[in-house]
């Protein structure tokens, strides 16, 4: 396992929280949480990242417990957050190390050229769409090489064209490059797209109903009657 | 015609009409300045090498008082910004401190270091000091929690957070606590220069009134007057605009 929570339980005030969640998460596995706001998806997200420390029970990665954030679990966030005062290229490279310079310069060409942004190298982040500073998010993340990437809703600010762009990119990358991945999702339909699990989360306490397989290959035709059926399984179950 | 020429002409008008009012009242010509000598007094002052002397030892003095202000502004900034209970205990202390005209520092400043530089060094730095201060800690109170978050995500230490987030990210509002630090510092040097007067443009002021030569007077105004402005607009202006520009926040 890549990821484990233990009975994992945390408070804020009586009706909001998680209330002993357990959850295995395989190495190289793409695993979306999906569920109505006040579940806890985001609380979860943040207690693997390290930001917030369990009530009770117990995060693991690789057999040891989490004890706060660290770069072998990039955390990429709902709004890109890319820093404005710092180039393109240079947000890329915020993880790397400033040198040698020529190893920097080389592997920061390398992800935008992943993330399609190579010819935007030396725009500001306010020169950009949200979806291209979105691929900035992901550039600079990917740029540290983590074992786990822990996604809360990165796509959720994007127009439904950009999403569906960004969907078959991430997929596309998730394929080459084998990490781990925890994806905080409201939209089924996302989840279904990309995920191997789909696990469905309740509020009230904050739990896990059910974990459902989508047991379809990747690359995926969003548009494939598995897609659409997985997806109203999943919504009707609500 | 554009702003800036319709602009020059009303200075042209304004400074014709004063030179005119004092020349054809009859005005005693020595309590009443008039732009022609003022500019007669500006070249005599420059070419005998008194007001570049004088400029001299006061850009020396708000530069070394600046530099001290702005080191302990921003220290002191960092420490009301990063803990509480600095906050809750300095941070009424320093905006009391900072409604006191520095000059009054002048006398306590006195008698610990004596009629000497370091006096009024201390008045510059107690004028500057705190509106630096105040500014890095706004300016570090307005940077986006989730920078924060991104630099724990990176596995920054609390140092490198500092550094490559916070400081960056408040850069803005520190640049206003600093602009604004120094315009006091500049206004507190010239009171100090008006009392303890041996050297500087303060000095040089004081000199005019002693010689009741209004022209000197007003021609001294004009030069801290001048530098204040430029120091403002020129030096700080231009660099607060590219920050900006580069943020696409101007």
């Amino acid at each position: 396992m890549k990821l484990s929570l233990e009975g994992v339980s945390k408070h804020f005030g009586p009706h909001a929280g998680l209330s002993g969640v357990d959850l295995e998460i395989r190495r190289g596995e793409f695993l979306s949480l999906v569920g109505p706001s006040g579940c806890g998806k985001t609380t979860l997200l943040h207690l693997v990242a390290g930001f917030e420390k369990p009530d009770a029970g117990r995060v693991r990665m690789d057999g040891r417990d989490v004890t706060g954030p660290g770069r072998d679990r990039l955390v990429i966030f709902q709004e890109p957050a890319l820093l404005p005062w710092l180039s393109v290229e240079d947000n890329a490279g915020f993880g790397l190390p400033t040198k040698p310079r020529a190893l920097r310069e080389e592997t920061i060409h390398l992800l935008l050229r992943l993330v399609h942004l190579e010819k935007f190298a030396d725009l500001m982040p306010h020169q950009l769409s949200g979806g291209m500073k979105q691929r900035v998010a992901l550039a600079r993340a990917l740029a540290v090489d983590p074992d786990v990437l822990l996604m809360d809703e990165p796509f959720a600010a994007l127009d439904p064209r950009t999403r569906e762009e960004l969907h078959h990119e991430l997929q596309r990358l998730w394929m080459g490059l084998h990490k781990t991945v925890l994806f905080v999702t409201h939209s089924v339909e996302e989840a279904v797209r990309l995920s191997d699990r789909v696990a469905v989360m309740a509020a009230g306490p904050g739990r896990i109903r059910r974990v459902i397989d989508v047991d379809l290959p990747h690359p995926r035709d969003f548009d494939s009657p598995e897609v659409a059926d997985l997806r109203r399984q999943i919504r009707e179950d609500r | 015609m554009n702003t800036a020429a319709k602009q020059l002409v009303a200075v042209v008008l304004l400074l014709g009409f004063w030179e005119a009012a004092v020349r054809l009242t009859g005005t005693a010509a020595h309590h009443y300045p008039v732009p022609s000598g003022i500019a007669l007094n500006m070249v005599r002052g420059f070419s005998s090498g008194d007001y570049a002397a004088a400029l001299a030892f006061s850009l020396a003095r708000i530069t070394a008082g600046f530099a001290i202000a702005a080191a302990a502004g921003i220290a002191l900034g960092l420490l009301l910004a990063s803990s509480r209970s600095a906050r809750e205990l300095l941070a009424p202390a320093a905006l009391g401190v900072q409604s006191l005209p520095s000059i009054c520092w002048l006398p306590l400043a006195v008698l610990w270091f004596g009629l000497s530089e370091r006096a009024v060094l201390f008045v510059v730095v107690m004028g500057s000091l705190f509106s630096v201060a105040l500014g890095v800690r706004d300016g570090l109170a307005q940077v986006p929690p989730i920078f924060r978050r991104v630099g724990q995500t990176f596995g920054l230490t609390h140092r490198q957070l500092i550094v490559r987030i916070l400081l960056p990210a408040a850069f803005p509002g520190i640049l206003t606590g600093l602009k604004q630090g120094f315009s006091f510092g500049w206004r507190s040097l010239m009171a100090g220069e008006l009392v303890y007067g041996s050297t500087g443009l303060g000095r040089s002021l004081l000199i005019g009134r002693q010689l009741s030569d209004v022209n000197q007077v007003c021609t001294v105004m004009v030069l801290i007057l001048a530098i204040g402005v430029a120091v403002d607009r020129v030096g700080f202006g231009i660099i607060e605009k590219r920050v900006l520009a580069r943020r696409g926040l101007a």
